[in-house]
């Protein structure tokens, strides 16, 4: 074998044994997963349940395909099952819908809202009996603490940490699309807005 | 001082134009004074174009004072019913009826007025001007927030508020005193953030400034009592419902308001918390204190708890719940505006969470602490009674602490012996240091006094299990948000060792704690150990290991684990057909077991020649094994002499949370529940 074709099937197999496997974030997968909690953490309110829901059944289903960017070899879908639990996510959930449950009227009120990184922020803290304030602050970190822990817990039992902030952007999208009516949210311009 | 501009004359009227006049505190530019003798129409007027006048009126615009009536008489001008017209920031329109005296030789000029409206009421009082200075006089009623809007100017923090109520104010200003007195009712404010806001406040305050000259800084003394309302200052909530405050401070004022000299604070509130300061130096702009003596006579709790502390542990995720009781006192030093030393005598102090499970009853003692930049040889030593408590709902007794406190850290200076039940967890040395930061650290190592196994279980909720927990828990640190162990943690239960291998915890204080390990067992005594469970006696020792155990939030996620006759054991092996049964229930058995009919059903236990189970968890799915292969199966029994009975297992794969609920099954009642396992007599 000459030196020239010896290089040629080096480089033959080099080439195709480089593999670039893109595997994008399954945004559609993680709406769903993202109602799912969200209803089963405001599970006892009715009101503005039923348009999310109705969005959710017009989304795509299903999981997008991992894509190999340069087409050099077959690329592997990886799976993402935003479904799963695991003690961590089930006591998160069950710790943040307890939670809700207290936060609920100040939802209502206006003092407090959802804002664009899946979390909850205060809007008018002087709509908040004066006695009541650092209970309320105190709910406030404790639940953003949880929803911080549960976005990225599910994306680390999707075997995906660096999903996390996609996650919660996803979350944040749908508090805001089943947000109650008459409730606020801040947008990404830092703006708040009622529903 | 006047510079005279000139004059004109009419049919009984005479005008007077003065380009300026200056005095020590004021100044009148664009003067015109003007004198009607008509008897048809007396009248005296002065008009200037500016009054300039001290803060915070400083310039009137257009002023004009006409008067009906006047009169002149030895030099003195005097007017009745006079209307001042003015226009002012502080003002907005300057409208009232006034009585004038102008002395003209003295150049002193007074008026006194009634009506004067101002702040959304009116003001009655006076005002002089002379060569020495000025003084005036207010009383009336005010509207709060009419009163921020007039004086918002002056300070940025009133114009990022809004309030509401009233005053009544009775005031005596000059140029080198103040005295003033507010009566406030039913005050209400609030900063836009809702971070300073106060609701309902009613009470008073008394101000008390007088300085030697122009120039000399103010002595001030301000006396604030508040009787009813609420206010919060964040994180501080003060609740004066049957609680009235009390403030008092004395101090001096130079330029620009900034404190010079010593500022005293002597702060009532209740029962609830009392303090006096002695500020040897401080600025307001920024906010800072640089030398004080701090003397807190009181804290009560749990009002203290609740209005002063509070609020500052909002984050801390095991304190935020506390129900506080007892009292406490202390005092504490600030030099070049940083804490240098801090004491504080606890007085029978208790805290409990009861979500938590814990509490700390009976504490009493002397918590003493320096700067980090004290000598360590000259620490005072700290010492706490503690008569009691709960951590994880297990009781703990009455233990004595002796502890030097530093900068952001401290450390045992003495073992501390913790009671539990009728043992004790010794903390042989325990340091900790990135207090109150994200660095915390803490190293930490003790030993364990048999403690009594069945009171333990009952109080963590777990079965009950006989026997006794001893060993010793080797240098434990944490740092960089993970707890390991520098070595085994070793305990003794059921007659056998237990040891702790490579514990880590990632986050134990957060909300998801996650914990490596690897778990090993030796000789335990099986009798005991199923004694506890109830799944029917098997005698013997066992072996187990857990090899990678990985727990996040205390259960489970993935281990390695095998549990297997001890190879050491030459004790008696016996199997109580019960546990038969219950072994093929965690297995999962359907069928009937063939031990209740026919010749086994007469015998009430069996001999084994070992017995074991293997379980790799992963995905929340447990790979099956038993103590060696069987025909399609494993053996988990495996019998010995005659009536032998083996017990062999055929599923290989198991949900780990189904498998959870059939060994929870089969604990609680001893029976067979689903699955495919087979027992078989031979």
């Amino acid at each position: 074998m000459t030196k020239a074709i010896r290089l040629l099937l080096i480089s033959a197999i080099a080439v195709s044994a480089c593999v670039t496997i893109n595997v994008y974030f399954p945004e559609a997968a993680a709406e769903e997963a993202a109602d799912r909690i969200i209803d089963e953490v405001r599970a006892d309110d009715d009101n503005g349940f039923s348009s999310g829901l109705l969005d959710v059944t017009n989304k795509l289903r299903g999981m997008m395909a991992s894509i190999a960017s340069l087409a050099i070899a077959p690329a592997h879908a990886q799976k993402a099952n935003f479904d799963a639990s695991s003690p961590a996510t089930r006591t998160l959930e069950a710790s943040l819908k307890k939670r809700f449950g207290q936060l609920r009227p100040y939802y209502a009120s206006g003092a407090i809202g959802l804002t664009a990184d899946g979390l909850i922020d205060f809007r008018d803290r002087n709509l908040i009996p004066l006695s009541e304030r650092n209970r309320v602050r105190q709910l406030v970190n404790d639940q953003n603490a949880d929803w911080q822990a549960l976005y990225a817990e599910i994306a680390r039992i999707n075997g995906h940490p660096e999903w996390t902030d996609s996650i919660r952007k996803v979350f944040a999208d749908r508090w805001i699309v089943k947000a109650q009516s008459g409730w606020y949210y801040r947008d990404g311009s830092g703006n708040w807005k009622q529903k | 001082m006047a510079a005279l501009a000139g004059a004109a004359h009419a049919i009984g009227t005479v005008s007077l134009d003065v380009e300026q006049i200056n005095g020590r505190q004021f100044s009148l530019h664009g003067l015109v004074f003007s004198l009607s003798a008509d008897p048809a129409n007396p009248f005296a007027e002065l008009t200037a174009e500016r009054l300039t006048l001290p803060a915070p009126v400083n310039d009137v615009a257009n002023v004009s004072v006409r008067c009906a009536r006047w009169g002149l008489d030895a030099g003195v001008v005097q007017g009745r019913q006079c209307a001042l017209r003015g226009e002012n920031s502080l003002f907005v329109e300057l409208r009232a009826t006034v009585e004038l005296r102008y002395d003209i030789s003295g150049k002193a000029l007074s008026l006194e007025f009634d009506e004067l409206p101002f702040a959304g009421g009116t003001l009655a009082g006076s005002l002089s001007l002379d060569d020495t200075g000025w003084k005036a006089t207010a009383r009336g009623t005010l509207q709060a927030e009419a009163l921020r809007q007039a004086l918002a100017p002056l300070s940025p923090v009133l114009d990022s508020v809004e309030g509401n109520g009233e005053f009544d104010v009775d005031a005596t200003f000059s140029d080198r005193s103040v005295n003033a007195s507010l009566r406030a009712r039913d005050i209400a404010f609030a900063n836009e953030l809702g971070t300073a806001a106060a609701d309902a406040l009613s009470g008073s305050l008394s101000l008390d400034a007088k300085r030697s000259g122009e120039g000399a800084p103010w002595q001030l003394s301000a006396a604030l009592a508040v009787t009813q309302g609420e206010a919060f200052f964040e994180p501080v909530y003060l609740n004066f419902f049957n609680a009235p405050l009390t403030a008092r401070v004395d101090t001096a004022l130079g330029e620009d308001w900034q404190p010079v000299g010593k500022t005293t604070v002597a702060y009532r509130h209740e029962d609830t918390l009392h303090v006096e300061a002695d500020i040897a130096s401080m600025t307001t702009r920024p906010y800072r204190i640089e030398s004080a003596d701090i003397t807190m006579q009181r804290l009560q709790f749990p009002q203290g708890y609740l209005g002063y502390v509070r609020g500052f542990l909002v984050g801390m995720p095991l304190l935020n719940e506390l129900q506080t009781k007892g009292q406490a006192h202390g005092f504490a030093t600030i030099r070049n505006g940083l804490p240098q030393q801090v004491s504080l005598v606890l007085d029978n102090v208790g805290a409990d969470d009861p979500q938590a499970g814990f509490a700390v009853y009976d504490v009493a003692g002397q918590l003493q602490w320096r700067s980090g930049d004290t000598d360590p040889e000259t620490l005072p030593v700290s010492k706490l009674r503690i008569g009691g408590g709960f951590l994880a709902n297990v009781s703990i007794g009455e233990s004595i602490a002796r502890l030097v406190l530093h900068g952001s850290g401290g450390r045992l200076l003495e073992p501390l012996r913790l009671p539990i039940f009728s043992g004790a967890l010794q903390v042989n040395t325990f340091s900790v240091d990135g207090l109150g930061s994200d660095d915390l650290a803490f190293d930490f190592e003790a030993e364990l006094e048999p403690i009594g196994l069945r009171r333990l279980t009952t109080a963590l909720g777990w079965p009950v299990f006989p026997g006794q927990l001893s060993g010793s828990l080797p240098l434990l640190s944490y740092k960089n948000g993970q707890v390991t162990v520098g070595g085994t943690l070793e305990a003794r239960a059921f007659d056998g060792a237990i040891t702790l291998e490579d514990l880590r915890i990632e986050q134990p204080f957060g909300i998801v704690p996650e914990l490596d390990a690897t778990i090993r067992m030796r000789n335990l005594d099986l009798a005991l150990l199923t004694d506890v469970f109830t799944i029917g006696r098997i005698e013997g020792r066992l072996d187990g290991d857990i090899e990678d155990l990985k727990m996040i939030k205390g259960q489970p996620v993935a281990f390695d684990a095998r549990f297997y006759t001890s190879p050491s054991d030459t004790s008696r092996r016996r199997i109580s057909q019960r546990a038969v049964g219950s072994i093929s229930g965690i297995a999962g058995d359907s069928r009937t077991p063939a031990l209740s009919s026919g010749i086994m059903q007469f015998f009430s236990d069996f001999a084994y020649e070992s017995l074991g189970i293997n379980c790799r968890l992963e995905a929340d799915v447990c790979n099956m094994s038993g103590i060696q292969p069987a025909d399609r199966g494993y053996y988990l029994v495996k019998g010995r002499s005659l009536p032998r009975i083996d017990v062999i297992g055929f599923t290989s794969e198991v949900e780990w949370t189904r498998l959870v609920k059939q060994v929870q099954q089969a604990i609680a009642s001893g029976q067979v529940a689903t699955g495919a396992t087979n027992d078989t007599g031979q």
